[in-house]
């Protein structure tokens, strides 16, 4: 049974096509990330379906029920549409303690205070804040503001949760923390969420789904894996971290002869003579000596940094600037020498040019 | 959209009760004044009250009075109020406390009892500063009872105006500006000069172009001062065309609406400016900022103390001194002497004057009304405004604003012309009084509820409907409890100025003992020169303040 189902669904704002022709559907109990720069049009996408903006066009069903269609004719508001929502700014009531900001939910829905309670204290315990239901928000810390807008949101159990850059305000531990515990929850309590996040790790890890968005429009919809392994264009590779660009010609025996000279092995389905860009993830590529036999063209070394764990290459392979992250281990390659560029050809990405 | 609005018919009667209001109140007695104004003799419409203006009432006379006061006024509250402003914002004047404490009293408190106190000090034969002088130099060279006089006195209160408007500004804004002004080598005079002030221009500007609009409206002090002298401006004119035999009402509205007609362009031309500005020159003003560090004021600091202390005295500290004084003295303008102090005006004002429960009644009254009327539309207005789409929610934040155009006086005669033949009746009555009253302060209060509501974030509320909440549990739930300081401090500020309103129910009583408060009552004893029971029924006035707003006061701080 599909939980969310979005089609043609229009939203401008002026001249500014916000969300421009988006279609999904979304399995019960499944994640979807939307995943995109800024101005993406995923935030809008989301409000639409929070009912918090009113698209102009197309339809967007949840559960069984359209919550908009006919342009507008049919327009269930948000407050009817039960849905749960975590707002990047938490949004939790100051004049509240975390109990009455857990409970308000379940209190606009009638339930009697004592059911009401044995819920919130369910809701609390899920999310491990068990005991700080007297606790005014105030006094808590941005994690745990993070978890009381969780709990929340779960204590009347929409039939879906919409996350706005949910980890967003969180710093890098914190945020990790969350990640995993989000999908904790999220296998626990089987509930179907829609996350917008620009974090491209947050939505790999988080999602059952990914949409690409940009400029308003869908890219490309994919599991986590296929995405990562296999963009469906230059942008998105770029979007995914892949932000060295090496130019070349596919050969009559299948290896790409690079502009810069050299050649590398990469799997791609362009035929001989084509010319190709090649798009690498710095972490997906190393540098090993001028001699050794491995898979890549020759680099200059122009600078190099040290990150503590790992060490960062600026190279040129002929006038193009590439970038090498690899691990501090192993031997330094100096300012200046010329070492061999180790591509692995499975994880780059080859579109035609 | 369309349907969305369709879905909504309760937030459709709530726009429509809000516009109702705002035009009954508002716009209405404004529109009477000018039609009021165009009434000829013979019952046509015409311009003849305006011919009759300038050349039987040599209006002429009173147009340039008014003028030099007004402007007087505004210029002499502009240098004490920024001066005042830039010293506690951004210097380490000492007793900062002190001043602002000073503006807000000098602000809320009874334009006339400061009148009264000057007329005590600085009469011309037996003011006390008079008789001073004489006894140390022979001379007695104050007289209260002059258009410096009341330019004076009325700067008095108008300064703290300026003071609050510029002080808030000046705390908005963002002190990264001066600092790196004072590290590219500037002294602080000029980063003042270069920076500071030209940064809250948008302020200054307003806050002259108010005052100004103010000074116009102002009654209590050029009746007090100016009428018995002979010089009259255009409030102390207009009430005597009121208070003539016949009363002339047309006149009266033709003089109003040809100040209305001025404040009218000053308003337009402030909204002007602040449209064709470019608004990124100004957008420092975000209240996001941090204070920049204090500009030490070295050997200038006594000097600028002692100017801070001076204004405290004369503006607060002296005059209530002085009332309090003449409250508990039988003998005035005798000499000060101790034997002459007693109860005598309280017991007499308490137990003597058989109408003082029903005045106190009506006080409370009036301002209990006018507080609640203004409340609920300020809220309904600020929140039409500021949460929803509707069409037409600026038009209707626009006409009750308006108000603030409208000199206080000009405004009463609208009223008094848009109700005076009403079938309803209200003419002469409690409820007519509170909603003029109601008129005057919506604008603060719409403000004051508008900027709250602005500071509220909006995804409070958006997360309360996401959890299923309708619009009136988002009020009672969210927003109504967070707003309850801002609420708090609107409905006290609306009843304390309620309160000590003289204008309106002096010029809307028509005489009648029916409608009588303390203000008129205050007013009328100091005409029959009771000036020992006009004071001791300010300090009466004041010590029932005291007893309303010390407990509320005290609410919203443990509340807090």
């Amino acid at each position: 049974m599909s939980a969310v189902t979005v089609s043609h669904l229009v939203k401008a704002f002026g001249a500014v096509r916000a969300v421009d022709d988006v279609s999904f559907t979304l399995a019960s109990g499944a994640v979807l990330g939307l995943l995109g720069p800024s101005g993406c049009g995923k935030t809008t996408l989301l409000r639409c379906i929070a009912g918090l903006e009113t698209p102009d066009d197309g339809t967007i069903g949840i559960g069984p029920t359209n919550v908009f269609a006919d342009r507008g004719r049919v327009l269930v508001p948000p407050e009817r549409r039960d849905l749960g929502m975590m707002f990047q700014s938490y949004a939790i009531w100051p004049h509240m303690t975390v109990a009455a900001n857990v409970a308000f939910g379940l209190k606009v829905r009638g339930w009697p205070g004592p059911k009401a309670a044995t819920r919130v204290d369910e809701a609390l315990d899920l999310v491990r804040l068990g005991g700080y239901g007297g606790r005014y928000p105030g006094e808590l810390s941005g994690g745990q503001m993070q978890r009381v807008v969780l709990a929340r949101c779960l204590a009347y159990r929409p039939a879906l949760l919409l996350l706005d850059e949910p980890l967003a305000n969180l710093d890098a531990h914190l945020r990790e923390e969350m990640r995993a515990e989000l999908r904790r929850i999220q296998r626990e309590t089987g509930t179907t969420m829609i996350a917008v996040t620009h974090d491209q790790a947050e939505a790999l890890a988080l999602s059952d789904l990914v949409l690409v968005m940009e400029g308003g429009r869908v890219r490309q919809a994919a599991d986590p894996r296929a995405l990562h392994a296999r963009p469906a264009t230059p942008d998105i590779a770029r979007f995914l971290g892949a932000v060295n660009r090496l130019d070349g010609r596919v050969r009559a025996d299948g290896r790409v002869e690079l502009a810069g000279g050299g050649d590398v092995a990469v799997s791609h389905t362009a035929a001989a003579g084509a010319r190709v860009a090649l798009y690498l993830r710095p972490g997906g590529l190393r540098l090993a000596a001028a001699g050794d036999p491995v898979n890549g063209p020759l680099a200059r070394v122009d600078s190099v940094e040290f990150l503590g764990d790992a060490l960062r290459y600026r190279v040129s392979v002929g006038d193009r600037a590439v970038i090498v992250d690899q691990p501090a281990a192993g031997p330094e390659y100096g300012p200046g020498t010329t070492a061999r560029l180790a591509v692995d050809g499975v994880a780059a990405s080859c579109f035609p040019a | 959209m369309t349907m969305w609005r369709r879905l909504n018919p309760g937030l459709w009667s709530a726009f429509a009760l809000a516009a109702a209001g705002v035009a009954v109140l508002n716009l209405l007695p404004i529109a009477w004044l000018g039609i009021g104004s165009l009434k000829e003799a013979g019952g046509g419409l015409g311009l003849g009250r305006y011919v009759e203006l300038f050349e039987r009432f040599s209006f002429a006379g009173v147009l340039v009075n008014s003028w030099i006061y007004a402007l007087g006024t505004t210029v002499l509250s502009l240098a004490v109020g920024v001066t005042l402003a830039v010293l506690v914002a951004r210097t380490d004047l000492p007793g900062k406390a002190l001043v602002r404490f000073t503006a807000l009293f000098a602000f809320v408190s009874p334009p006339w009892l400061t009148a009264m106190a000057y007329v005590f000090l600085a009469s011309p034969n037996a003011g006390y500063l008079n008789l001073a002088l004489d006894g140390l130099i022979g001379v007695k060279p104050l007289n209260i009872h002059s258009m410096p006089g009341m330019i004076y006195v009325s700067s008095l209160f108008l300064y703290a105006y300026v003071f609050l408007t510029v002080e808030a500004a000046l705390a908005g804004l963002d002190g990264a500006y001066e600092e790196a002004a004072r590290v590219a080598g500037a002294s602080a005079l000029t980063v003042i000069r270069r920076v500071t002030l030209p940064l809250v221009t948008p302020s200054l500007i307003a806050a002259a172009i108010f005052s100004l609009i103010i000074a116009w409206g102002l009654f209590a002090t050029p009746a007090i001062l100016g009428m018995p002298a002979r010089i009259y401006v255009f409030a102390t004119q207009l009430y005597l065309f009121l208070n003539g035999f016949p009363p002339r009402y047309e006149v009266a509205a033709a003089m109003g609406v040809m100040f209305c007609l001025v404040a009218f362009l000053l308003g337009g031309l402030l909204w002007l400016s602040r449209r064709r500005r470019d608004a990124a020159r100004f957008a420092v003003i975000g209240g996001k900022g941090r204070r920049p560090s204090l500009l030490p004021l070295g050997r200038a600091r006594p000097v600028a103390a002692a100017f801070a202390v001076l204004v405290s005295v004369l503006a607060v500290i002296l005059p209530y001194a002085i009332i309090l004084w003449m409250s508990l003295n039988t003998a005035w303008f005798g000499g000060a002497s101790l034997k002459d102090l007693s109860f005598g005006n309280f017991s007499y004002v308490l137990t003597g004057y058989g109408a003082i429960w029903r005045v106190i009644g009506n006080t409370l009254a009036i301002a209990g009304m006018e507080a609640g009327i203004v409340l609920v539309l300020a809220f309904t207005v600020a929140y039409l405004a500021r949460r929803t789409t509707l069409p037409g929610r600026d038009l209707l934040s626009g006409a009750a604003y308006l108000t603030v155009l409208v000199p206080g006086t000009a405004f009463v005669i609208g009223v008094i012309w848009a109700w005076i033949k009403s079938p309803l009746g209200l003419y002469g009555g409690l409820v007519l009084i509170a909603m003029a009253q109601a008129a005057r302060s919506l604008p603060l209060a719409l403000r004051n509820i508008g900027d709250g509501l602005g500071q509220v974030d909006r995804s409070l509320e958006e997360a309360a409907v996401i959890c299923g909440a309708g619009r009136l549990t988002r009020i009672r739930a969210i927003l109504a409890p967070l707003l309850r300081p801002v609420l708090l401090g609107a409905f006290a500020l609306v009843f304390l100025s309620g309160l000590r309103d003289l204008n309106t129910p002096l010029f809307l009583g028509g005489g009648s003992s029916e409608t009588l408060t303390l203000a008129v009552v205050i007013f009328n004893f100091w005409s029959e020169s009771r000036m020992g029971e006009s004071a001791a029924l300010t300090i009466l006035l004041l010590g029932i303040t005291l007893v309303i707003f010390l407990p509320l006061h005290l609410f919203v701080r443990v509340r807090q």
